[in-house]
């Protein structure tokens, strides 16, 4: 099949790249772009590891072409942590309150969490509960990841409040 | 003059050895999508696999056509029991001491199962390739009772051809 020119931004880095216009997101940040933080668990849209940020949303990346990211902006847990390596108050907070064992949903779960706390700064259990609906973990049963992320905004609030 | 009084939360970071918390090595990494689990790997040279997987519950395979998947640019093998048979390849010893088809051999036993392997330069090439093979079934009653397939004559006319 022929391919198509894709211009997008990965990450606040732009991307220039062939692809045939049937090819997933997901495909092409993982076998394109060597982005293998995201992850495809089920193929069927159900378990949200695949999820990166797209335009200022959520979304599945194993749902959309990487022709319908045409001059998008994409940011996947590769771009979560600072230029300097540092860990995004998430990533901390996954970590310290065991929000994770395998790892294998944490990319999609921080990704989602951090759009999240975006559209939310500050979320009630049952509001991240209903947030990260989309995202499944089959390790931890969820209870440490919305402590993580409440923690996170918790974390991310007082940083706010201390530069006002 | 009373001692200042030591929370739960206090006695805890303050444990060391057994019972103390710690943060896991791997999480670090984990956290920013540097699992490398095995998908995530990509060696020089690697292919991408995929089936024919049948529609059937319960078919004898009378043909597959392998000629049209074999010659799409990028398909470098399409493999079926038939290929596997001279290797003795076609039948795997199970956990269970049992044997099982690696690949439908003259029958399908249930729906889904792998009648033909497609080895491609990519997924998108190995899945057209599948479209490509055609197989011809010829459709048998499937038991779909679990009570009735457990009567003797039906799991040794299920199990074996």
């Amino acid at each position: 099949m022929s391919k198509m020119h894709i211009k997008l931004t990965v990450n606040g880095r732009p991307v220039d790249a062939l692809a045939e216009p049937r090819m997933l997101l997901i495909h092409f940040l993982r076998e394109q772009l060597s982005l293998t933080g995201p992850h495809v668990g089920c193929d069927t849209s159900h378990c949200g590891a695949c999820t990166v940020d797209f335009n200022g949303k959520s979304v599945k990346s194993c749902t959309m072409f990487v022709a319908q990211a045409q001059g998008g902006e994409v940011k996947t847990i590769e771009g979560v942590a600072a230029a300097d390596g540092s860990l995004h108050p998430l990533q901390e907070a996954f970590r310290e309150h065991h929000g994770l064992q395998c790892g294998f949903c944490t990319p999609g779960m921080i990704v989602r969490a951090y759009r999240l706390l975006q559209e939310n700064p500050n979320p009630t259990e049952a509001e991240i509960r209903i947030g990260i609906a989309g995202n499944l973990c089959r390790c931890t049963g969820y209870q440490n990841i919305v402590k993580a992320i409440r923690a996170a905004a918790e974390r991310m609030n007082t940083a706010k409040e201390a530069a006002a | 003059m009373s001692a200042p009084v030591e929370t739960a939360d206090v006695r805890k970071q303050q444990l060391e050895g057994l019972g103390a918390r710690r943060k896991r090595v791997e999480d670090a990494r984990f956290t920013q999508g540097k699992g490398n689990y095995i998908d995530d790997m990509k060696l020089p040279g690697m292919l991408f696999g995929d089936f024919v997987r049948s529609p059937h519950g319960h078919a004898r395979v009378k043909s597959i056509k392998k000629d049209a998947a074999l010659a799409l640019p990028g398909v470098k093998a399409v493999l079926t029991a038939a290929d596997l048979k001279p290797l003795k390849l076609h039948w795997m010893p199970t956990l269970a001491g049992d044997v099982q088809a690696v690949l439908a051999d003259e029958k399908v036993l249930f729906q889904g199962q792998e009648v033909a392997f497609v080895v491609a330069e990519d997924r998108y090439t190995a899945a057209d390739a599948v479209e490509l093979i055609e197989v011809e079934y010829e459709a048998l009653p499937a038991i779909v009772d679990p009570t009735k397939s457990m009567a003797p004559e039906m799991s040794s006319a299920l199990r074996f051809l």
